[in-house]
Order: C-alpha cells, then sequence, then structure tokens
C-alpha cells in the first residue's frame, strides 16, 4: 500500500471515530431520567398496591403525577431528528485529497516521528514585503480533537524576512498560527476530514493580511526591535523616533496617547493632562494651579486667578461647590456656609453674617413683620384636635397620652 | 441533480445541494453569493480550477475558499 493511500486510511478511521463518540442517538439523557424515575414510581405503585399500602399508593402516586407532567413537558420540547448521514469521509476522499496536494504544492511531506504532513506554499508577498515560502504542517492527532488545531498550527518560514520575533504579521514567534477569521472553517475541514482544504485555507490565511490584527505591521516589517517601543497607554510597538516622552511620568508613549496641555502647550500624556472642573480645557499638571477645596477637581491657571474663593477661608472653589450670600453674593466652601450663612430674624433666607447684622429689611421692617409676608391663615389648625378629626370612635380605648420628661427626656406614659 | 458543496468562509459549510439540470459553476456561484465577485474566491470542481462556464455535474464536489482570509495576532 503506498504512503498516500495508508494516510489516507488513518485519517479516515480518526474521523470516523470522533464521529462515533460525538454523535449519540437515543434519548436525551434529560429524557431518559424523567423517563426512568416515572417506571420506578410506577413500580412502586404495583407494590404498595400487592401489600396493601393504601396511603404509600396514594402518596407515590401524586409523586408520579409531578413527575408525569415534567415528563410530558420536556417530551414536547424535544424532539428527535432523524440521524444525521455518516459524515465519516470515505477513504478515496481523502486519497484524493492528498493526491490533489500535489497539483495545489507540488506535493507533501510526511513525518513519520512527529506524525505530521506538511507542504511547502509559493512565497508569499504582502503590501511589497517579501516573506518568503511557507511549511505548513498538519498534525495527524488534529482529526481527533479539531479544537486543538486552534492554538496548534504551526508553519515555518523556509526563507524567513523576520521583523522582531516575527516572520508572517499573523504568525507568533515560534510558528504558531493565529487563525482569526480562518478558525472556524479550518476547524470545519479537520471536522470532514478535508485534507486539501485545511492546506488551501491556510495557504490563503498566510497570502492575506489584516493590518488590526497584526502582530507586526507590515510599514514598519524588518525594524529592529530595539527600534521600537511599546506605547505605555494601549501598548502598540511604535518607533522610538515617533514616539514622545512624557516629562511628567516618564514614560513613552505613541502618537495616539499624547497631546499638548491647552495652557502652555507642553506636550504630555494624556494620562497627565487634567480637564479644568470649571472651563472644560485640558492642561498638563503644572497648569493645575488649585484644586478645589471641597470637591478637588482641578482648575487651570485662568480659572483659579479669576476665580475670588472662599470669603472665609479662601480656598478655591469650583462653580459646582460655590455657595454664596444672597444678598452680597460673597461666596463661601462648604464649611465656611455652614458658619456663615444662614437665615435673619426677619426670615430673610440664606444671608452671610455680615448682611444679616445690616440687614435692608430689618431697617424698614414693622415690628413682627416677616421678609417672607404675614403668615397664612389656617383657622382648622387653631381648633383642637377633636374637633378637626372628630371625638375618638366609641368602642376604641383612647390612646395613652405621652408625656416628654425634660430632665431625662425619657417617655412616660400616663 | 445533486452536487457535494463546501463553502470555506465564515463558520464554513459542507453538504450536499440541489441543482437544476445544465448550471454553471458561474451561475451557482452568483446564485450562493449574489453580492460578491468570483475573483474573491478560489473556486474549485472535484479540486481542480474550472472555468466559469463549466456545467455541474451529478456528484461535483465544488468548493469555494475566500481569496481574504485575515488572520489574528
Amino acid at each position: 500500500m503506498n504512503l498516500s493511500l495508508r494516510l489516507a486510511t488513518r485519517i479516515s478511521d480518526f474521523v470516523a471515530q470522533r464521529v462515533a463518540t460525538t454523535h449519540v442517538l437515543g434519548l436525551p439523557s434529560r429524557l431518559h431520567s424523567c423517563l426512568q424515575s416515572c417506571m420506578i414510581l410506577h413500580s412502586k405503585i404495583r407494590k404498595a398496591q400487592d401489600k396493601g399500602f393504601a396511603v404509600a399508593e396514594k402518596i407515590v402516586h401524586k409523586q408520579l403525577i409531578v413527575t408525569m407532567d415534567r415528563l410530558k413537558r420536556q417530551a414536547e420540547t424535544i424532539s428527535l431528528s432523524p440521524p444525521e448521514p455518516d459524515k465519516a469521509p470515505g477513504v478515496l476522499d481523502i486519497y484524493a485529497d492528498i493526491k490533489a496536494l500535489e497539483e495545489e504544492f507540488g506535493g507533501y511531506k510526511w513525518d513519520h516521528e512527529r506524525e505530521t504532513l506538511s507542504v511547502t506554499t509559493d512565497p508569499v508577498t504582502l503590501l511589497d514585503v517579501p516573506l518568503g515560502p511557507f511549511r505548513i504542517d498538519l498534525k495527524l492527532s488534529h482529526f481527533k480533537i479539531p479544537t486543538n488545531a486552534d492554538s496548534g498550527t504551526h508553519v515555518d518560514a523556509l526563507d524567513p524576512n523576520v521583523s522582531g520575533e516575527h516572520f508572517h504579521p499573523h504568525v507568533g514567534a515560534h510558528g504558531a498560527v493565529c487563525l482569526g477569521d480562518g478558525a472556524p472553517s479550518i476547524r470545519r475541514a479537520l471536522e470532514d476530514g478535508r485534507v486539501l482544504d485545511y492546506f488551501i485555507i491556510l495557504k490563503q490565511l498566510l497570502n492575506s493580511y489584516d493590518r488590526d490584527g497584526a502582530y507586526t505591521i507590515l510599514e514598519n516589517w524588518g525594524e529592529d526591535a530595539e527600534d521600537r517601543i511599546d506605547c505605555s497607554d494601549c501598548g502598540y510597538a511604535t518607533l522610538m523616533d515617533e514616539s514622545m516622552y512624557c516629562d511628567c511620568c516618564s514614560d513613552s508613549y505613541c502618537d495616539e496617547c499624547y497631546g499638548s496641555c491647552e495652557s502652555c502647550e507642553e506636550v504630555v500624556c494624556d494620562g497627565c493632562r487634567r480637564t479644568c472642573v470649571t472651563c472644560t480645557s485640558s492642561v498638563c499638571a503644572g497648569c493645575i494651579q488649585a484644586n478645589c477645596k471641597d470637591c478637588g477637581a482641578p482648575l487651570c491657571e485662568t480659572c483659579s486667578t479669576n476665580n475670588e474663593g472662599c470669603g472665609g477661608c479662601s480656598g478655591m472653589l469650583c462653580e459646582r461647590c460655590v455657595q454664596s450670600c444672597s444678598s452680597c453674593s460673597t461666596q463661601y466652601c462648604k464649611s465656611c456656609a455652614s458658619e456663615e450663612i444662614g437665615d435673619c430674624k426677619c426670615d430673610k433666607p440664606g444671608q452671610c453674617s455680615d448682611c444679616r447684622e445690616k440687614c435692608d429689611f430689618c431697617e424698614v421692617r414693622q415690628p413682627g413683620e416677616s421678609y417672607l409676608g404675614p403668615p397664612k391663615e389656617h383657622p382648622e389648625f387653631e381648633k383642637a384636635e377633636t374637633q378637626v378629626f372628630g371625638a375618638p370612635a366609641p368602642g376604641f380605648l383612647p390612646e395613652p397620652a405621652v408625656q416628654e420628661n425634660e430632665e431625662n427626656c425619657e417617655p412616660t406614659t400616663a | 441533480m445533486n452536487i457535494y458543496f463546501i463553502n470555506n468562509e465564515g463558520g464554513g459549510f459542507a453538504g450536499s445541494a440541489d441543482i437544476r439540470e445544465n448550471l454553471t459553476v458561474e451561475t451557482f456561484f452568483k446564485e450562493r453569493f449574489p453580492d460578491r465577485a468570483p475573483s474573491d474566491f478560489l473556486i474549485r470542481v472535484n479540486r481542480e480550477a474550472v472555468p466559469g462556464s463549466y456545467v455541474l455535474q451529478d456528484k461535483d464536489r465544488v468548493t469555494m475558499t475566500p481569496m481574504k482570509i485575515d488572520g489574528a495576532a
């Protein structure tokens, strides 16, 4: 028997074994266990009848009703599909695939020790970057467990054009291919024993390039790894010449992760810039002149210069935290406002202590007059409670009266 | 007529497909991928490249593999 036929037979056996273990016919396990429970309960009822245990018979019958309901529900939701046609490929199909490798790739190699089938691609060129030909490996064990191919598909560059540790934008340092969009179709090809499709899909993948999913982008291919640094923010490998060193945090960043301070125009990383809480400008740490005394939010130089600060303690305040006197508009922080701002004896609200002393309304008001105007008349409040709500309904005991003892503050019940 | 159709795009598909008589591989492609161009795919019939005018036969094995398959990192 020649090698191609022997390999085809082995691959066919692997696929047939996997199909046999994964495709189980018969009742689904939940339905089967429910049916078994019904049979057991039925058997218990018969035994109880034989022995004349009428009470036990009724109890078990109730359990049977519940289990039967569950069985009915499951039987309604589960439908048995007819057995799928045998998907295991024939030896001749696989043999034809292996023979077609000669046409597609000019032949194949079989490594008996590693149990690996290999083909060689034509030289690959992506965006004018020559990457040379690749050897694609197929471990026979992948036909047993196709998911192993997700991280276990290897290629080797036969004339490597290396950039850093990589000889292809989508191949890891040790030759493991990052399958990306190709993973499902490769898994499916292995499940079906389609040897030729496995190699063709990988060949197409090696001839494709996705800039967003590359280990190293082709635009920078071949530059020494020493010339590149990883951006401290996003991790992107950027050229030293195109990176920016942030003096604030002493780290390097790519051109996407830095910007200039809107105040002094110094270039700093995104992480070291702060947004002024008042004017929302993005400024460097050096241009943050103060922080709001109450909430700690940063204030830029302009906003802190224009800020009058707290009239009591002179602390800087952001717009959100300012509390002002309703008369003189003097600004106060939270703690000073609690001491300074209050209502005047004429009921004029929210004045500072100075304004309360020189209250303009107090100077002109009549004795007893309130800033809020005369009190509204609510005659019902002047009536006795019993007149408003009526006398306690007959038939109920009066509520116990509670008196406050002012000395010890303990309620006493009369 | 019945052919075995393999689509290696996306999740992958392999199964039999009923087709009418005298259907060319190009028409079959247009019916399956109305918004795509044949140049986007590597099309094989019975493991061999064929012209678009090839008339599909019963039990043919048609494979369509996209030219561009994006890997990852």
